[in-house]
C-alpha cells in the first residue's frame, strides 16, 4: 500500500545509507505482518494500516531509535562539563567585550555617551550569542565522538577544589568591584571627552584642563583604586582605613570645589556649539550640580565609613 | 502537601518495567522468532513491548553480537528471523544470573520493610 511506502521512506531517509535497505525490508515485512493480523483475513484496508502506523509512532522518532547516534544534542556524559564551561564563559566574555566596545565607542569620531552605550550593549549581546552557539556546537560534536570527558576536562573534581565560603565581610566584594569599575569608567570617559582630536570634532571638556587638572584627576582615580584594593584586603573598616577614606574624600571634595570655582570646566567652544544664541548658563548649572553631587557623595562616604567602623 | 500524581506513578512503574525488557526478549529467543511473531509472543506472555521499541531493540542486540539473524524467503512474505547467537546465549545466562541476584536482594529488603513498616 502506498501509505506504507511513504512511512518506510520517512523512516529510512534519516538513517545512514548502509542501514537503509535492511531496515526498509524488515520494517515492510513487519508492517505487512501486523496489518494482515489485524485485518483478520479480511482485505487489509487503509484504516487498519493507518492504525498500525500510528502504533509504530512518528517515523523520525522510530528512525532515531534505529540509529546509533545519540538522541540527545548533549547527553548526560557531557552535560555537566557543558554547563560549567558555558556559565564560566558567559560570565566573562560578554562583559569584557561590552566594556571594550564602550571604550571604543567613546573614542570614536562623533561619539556620544548614548552611542557608546548602544555599541557596548550590542556587542555584549552579540558576544552572548556567539559564545552560546560555539560552545554548544563543540559539545554536540564531543557528544558524538568517542572521547572521554575525564581526559578532556582534566582530573575528576576533588573536594579540595571547592572554593572557600566567603566570609561575611563588612566591605562587600561587590562594592569593591563596583567602585573600581565606576572609577575606571570615569577615567576613560574623562580622557575621551578631553583628548585633543585631529578631525575637529569638539571636545566636551576644556582642553586646557590637561595642563594640571586632568593629571591630578587621574592621580585621584589611581588613589581611589588603591584605596579600594586596601579596603578589600582588610575587609572591614579599621581606623587606618577610615582615616585614609576621610582624607581621600576631603581631597576629592576640595579638588572639585576649587576646580569648579576657578576653572572653565567645559570647553568654551563646546558651549558655543551647544547654545549658540544663549549665554550657555545652563552648562554652568549642570557643572555646578554635578560638583555638588560629587562633594555630597564624598562627605557621605566619609561619614558612613566612620559609622560602619563603630558598629 | 501536593498529592502524588498518577503520571508520577506511571513514570516510575514504566522505569521499573523498562529494565526488564531486554531480559524478557532474550529469554524468548532461544528459538528463532521474526519481529511480529515475537511481539505477539510477548503479548501472550503478558509482557507486552511497544512495536516501536521492540524492532530497533532487536537490531541493536544484533549489532552488539547478542543475536544473530537470517532472512527466510521460503514463504510468500520474506521474514527476518532473530535468535540468540552462541555467545549471545552465554550472555543471556549471565544476565539472567544478574537478575536473580538483584531480585533476591530486593525481595529480602522488601520483606524486611514490610515487617518493620507493618504495612
Amino acid at each position: 500500500m502506498e501509505i506504507i511506502d511513504r512511512y518506510i521512506h520517512a523512516v529510512i531517509r534519516r538513517l545512514p545509507q548502509s542501514q537503509r535497505e535492511e531496515v526498509a525490508r524488515e520494517l515492510r515485512a513487519t508492517i505487512e505482518d501486523m496489518v494482515a493480523d489485524r485485518a483478520r483475513g479480511k482485505k487489509p484496508n487503509r484504516a487498519v494500516t493507518e492504525m498500525i502506523l500510528k502504533e509504530l509512532g512518528h517515523p523520525e522518532v522510530l528512525a532515531l531509535r534505529y540509529s546509533d547516534t545519540s538522541a540527545y544534542l548533549i547527553g548526560p556524559k557531557w552535560s555537566g562539563a557543558y554547563w560549567r564551561v558555558l556559565v564560566r564563559l558567559l560570565s566573562i566574555i560578554p562583559v569584557v567585550v561590552a566594556v571594550i566596545m564602550f571604550g571604543v565607542g567613546l573614542l570614536e569620531e562623533g561619539m556620544t555617551l548614548g552611542h557608546a552605550i548602544a555599541k557596548a550593549v550590542g556587542a555584549g549581546i552579540g558576544a552572548v550569542v556567539q559564545v552560546g552557539f560555539w560552545t554548544t556546537l563543540v559539545f554536540a560534536l564531543l557528544e558524538r565522538s568517542s572521547m572521554d570527558p575525564a581526559k578532556i576536562m582534566g582530573a575528576e573534581w576533588q573536594p579540595d577544589d571547592l572554593p572557600d565560603v566567603p566570609k561575611k565581610r563588612q566591605i562587600a566584594r561587590s562594592d569593591t568591584v563596583a567602585n573600581i569599575v565606576l572609577t575606571v569608567l570615569a577615567i576613560v570617559a574623562t580622557v575621551a571627552l578631553t583628548l585633543p582630536r585631529a578631525s575637529g570634532s569638539v571636545q566636551v571638556l576644556n582642553p586646557e584642563l590637561w595642563n594640571v587638572w586632568i593629571p591630578v584627576f587621574l592621580g585621584l582615580g589611581a588613589a581611589s583604586i588603591g584605596l579600594e584594593a586596601a579596603k578589600y584586603r582588610v575587609g572591614r573598616w579599621t581606623r587606618g582605613l577610615v582615616g585614609a577614606n576621610i582624607v581621600f574624600n576631603i581631597v576629592v571634595a576640595v579638588y572639585v570645589i576649587v576646580l569648579v570655582f576657578t576653572q572653565q570646566v567645559v570647553n568654551p567652544v563646546f558651549v558655543q556649539l551647544v547654545s549658540p544664541h544663549g549665554s550657555g548658563e545652563w552648562v554652568q548649572w549642570a557643572v555646578g550640580i554635578t560638583a555638588v553631587a560629587i562633594v555630597t557623595g564624598s562627605v557621605a562616604s566619609a561619614v558612613t565609613s566612620v559609622y560602619k567602623s563603630r558598629q | 502537601m501536593i498529592p502524588i500524581s498518577e503520571e508520577t506513578y506511571a513514570n516510575h512503574a514504566l522505569e521499573l518495567r523498562r529494565g526488564t525488557i531486554v531480559l524478557a526478549v532474550l529469554s524468548m529467543l532461544k528459538e528463532p522468532y521474526y519481529g511480529y511473531g515475537l511481539l505477539q509472543a510477548l503479548e501472550a506472555a503478558d509482557v507486552p513491548v511497544d512495536a516501536g521499541t521492540l524492532y530497533p531493540l532487536l537490531r541493536r542486540l544484533e549489532g552488539q553480537g547478542i543475536l544473530s539473524s537470517a532472512w527466510d524467503t521460503s514463504e510468500a512474505r520474506p521474514r527476518k528471523f532473530y535468535q540468540l547467537s552462541t555467545q549471545g546465549y552465554v550472555f543471556y545466562k549471565r544476565l539472567h544470573g544478574e537478575w536473580d541476584k538483584t531480585q533476591k536482594k530486593l525481595q529480602t529488603m522488601l520483606n524486611k520493610g514490610e515487617e518493620n513498616g507493618n504495612n
